[in-house]
Parts: C-alpha cells; structure tokens; sequence
C-alpha cells in the first residue's frame, strides 16, 4: 500500500526558527548567524566586533562549537552575555538547528540585548539548509581557502545576505586572486553584498560595523 | 544526519497514524540538486539510523530535482546544470530559483 506524505522534511526547523524569529522582534534584537567553513575566522571576527561595538550596542554571543569552550572563552573578557551550545561530542552535528538556539535563548537576558551573534559551526554544506530564524545570514570565506569555492558550495552564497573575505592582509603574501573570489560569487548570487575585512588588521571593520549597526537600527526603530 | 533523522521522524508518525501496520519497504523522496545531498551518503546514514524500527531495510527512492531559475528581465523558466546563474535566454543575472531547494518526503511503501 503506498501512503501518501508530501511534507518537507526540515519543515519542523523551519517551524521552530519562525518561533525565533517572533522572539528576536519581540524583544527588539537583530540577530546574524554567521556561517563559514572551519578556521574562516568567525571567532576571530566575532572577537574584534565585539570589542569594536561594545560600548555602544549591547551585544550578546551564541557561539555552536563541536565538544569544546575554546571559542566561547576567547570572549569572555568581554563581560558580554555568552552562551555556548555543546554539541555532540566527537562531531556529530555539523550545523546549528533551530531547536539549539532556541534551548541557549532560554540562557539569556533577552531584554538587555540589541544584537546578538551566533557563530555556526564550520561547515559549508548543513547551515545553508537549517534556518535558525534569524535576520540576516552572513556567510565567511577567507581568501586562503581558493577562488572556487563559490562555485563549489553555491547554495551558501544563494541564501547569504552579506559576504565577508576575511584575511585579507594576507592578500600580499599569498599568490590568490581575491577579485576572482568576488567574480565567482557574482555568478552565484550577483546581488550579494561584499566587504573585505582582516580581523587581523582590522581592515574593513569600519563598514562591517556600519552594516551592524543599521541592521540594529531598523530593528528597534 | 538530522535530516535523514527528521525524514524517519515524520514517516514515523505518519506510520502511527495509519494504524501501526506493517513495515515501510519503500520510501520516495524528492531531492533538489542544489541541497548538496548526496544520495549513496543519504542511504547509508539511512541505514544506520532506521535500524530497529519497521523502517529498517526500506529502499530509498531519491528523485533528484534539476535547478530551474525564472529569470527577472525576460520570464523565462530554464533549468541550469552548473553552478552559474545566468538566463540561458538573455544573459540577465537577477533569477529566482524556482526548484532544486527541495528536501520532501512524497510517499511510502507498506508492506
Ligand atoms: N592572517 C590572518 N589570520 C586570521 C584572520 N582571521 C583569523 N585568522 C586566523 O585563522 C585561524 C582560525 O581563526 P578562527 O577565528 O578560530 O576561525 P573559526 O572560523 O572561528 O574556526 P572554527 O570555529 O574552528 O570553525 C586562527 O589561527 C586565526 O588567528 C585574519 O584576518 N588574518
Ligand atoms: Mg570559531
Ligand atoms: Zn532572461
């Protein structure tokens, strides 16, 4: 006997990221979900952010990290509200779902928040299809990682909102073509806003924080 | 993993509601080819994670969906087979996906 079904399968993420989102406009926060592959730098970037935009927004970090506080800790001298979510030991999960944030909302003050970061785990592939009912997604790729990637993981690039190139004083050492990762991820997604930042430097922070800063704006104007 | 959990989860469910009869010998699928799910992965995850329960040794049917964009500028439907939006017709690179996102369960078999 064939039973009839028809029903998306993450339709139960997706269901739980709408209850997100209700809760992040609720309470007046912009949420990112920043996305990349492992050592883009997300925790690098999330660490200069933070410092940079502290005093004049009220920040809080989700940071999904496979089995360790290692990330979580580079931030605590911030004395932001932070909350780690474990997950499976061993790397099972590869991505953050809905559900996750949610149980690590429950952690926080939300009230006393106006922007909140979440650090995806670094994966290309999973946290393109898991929505965690955020506002924006910003998907990271670092110029060491080769000018095809674009074209090798195109549906990152579709669902992002903004990009950011990060390491990019290392542009001068390396022989990478970064005006080349700009033309491949035009052929995916032409409409994709671009900045080009080192969180090592700090080149390129200015605009990154601007681009923040208006998101919180909007939010709870 | 969750995904393949998630599929189990709803075929499940959907097993309870008619009557808890029967194994699922069969499972059809619909999977768009920009989910980057692959599906000899899909079957082996499958495999592990529907042991012990009335889906284990169900066959997966995975239909793959082709991406077709419709284009902004001259409404064109097309379908592309590599990683570039651009409209086949008119060059135009504003398109809207219109399939190859999709992840859904159609049917089961039960036996
Ligand atoms: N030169 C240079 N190195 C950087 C930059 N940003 C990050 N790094 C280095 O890249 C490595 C990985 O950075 P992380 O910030 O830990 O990357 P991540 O994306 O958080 O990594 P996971 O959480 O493991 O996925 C570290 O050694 C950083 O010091 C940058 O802008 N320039
Ligand atoms: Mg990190
Ligand atoms: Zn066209």
């Amino acid at each position: 006997m064939e039973v009839k079904v028809v029903k998306n399968i993450l339709a139960q993420n997706e269901s739980i990221a709408e209850e997100n989102q209700r809760i992040f406009k609720e309470n007046g926060i912009f949420a990112v979900n920043l996305m990349s592959s492992p050592g883009s730098g997300k925790t690098s970037i999330l660490e200069r952010t933070v410092g940079l935009i502290k005093d004049e927004l009220k920040v809080g970090v989700v940071e999904g990290d496979i089995c360790t506080t290692a990330d979580a800790d580079r931030l605590k001298k911030f004395e932001i509200q932070i909350v780690q979510i474990n997950t499976e030991p061993f790397g099972g999960d590869c991505h953050l779902e809905a559900h996750m944030l949610q149980k690590a909302l429950d952690c926080l003050d939300l009230s006393s928040i106006e922007l909140l970061l979440i650090e995806n785990l670094g994966n290309l592939v999973c946290p393109a299809e898991f929505k965690l009912g955020e506002d924006q997604r910003v998907a990271i790729l670092s110029i060491t990682e080769g000018e095809d990637k674009p074209l090798k993981y195109p549906l990152i690039f579709r669902v992002a909102d903004l990009l950011l190139i990060n390491k990019i004083d290392l542009e001068k050492h390396l022989e990478v073509d970064v005006q080349q990762i700009v033309e491949n991820v035009a052929k995916i997604n032409p409409e994709l806003p671009v900045i080009k930042l080192s969180a090592k430097s700090g080149e390129g922070f200015d605009q990154w924080k601007e681009w923040l800063v208006r998101g919180v704006k909007e939010r709870t104007s | 993993m969750s995904i393949v959990d998630s599929l189990i989860k709803i075929i499940l469910e959907e097993w309870k509601r008619q009557g808890e009869k029967g194994r699922v010998s069969r499972i059809n699928i619909q999977v768009g080819k920009l989910t980057a799910i692959i599906p000899r992965t899909f079957q082996f995850c499958f495999n592990i994670l529907a042991k012990d329960t009335v889906l284990e040794n169900a066959q997966l049917e995975i239909a793959e969906v082709p991406v077709k964009v419709k284009c902004s500028q001259c409404n064109s439907v097309r379908e592309i087979d590599e990683p570039v939006f651009v409209c086949p017709e008119c060059g135009e690179k504003a398109l809207e996906i219109v399939s190859g996102r999709e992840l859904f369960i159609e049917s089961f078999e039960l036996v």
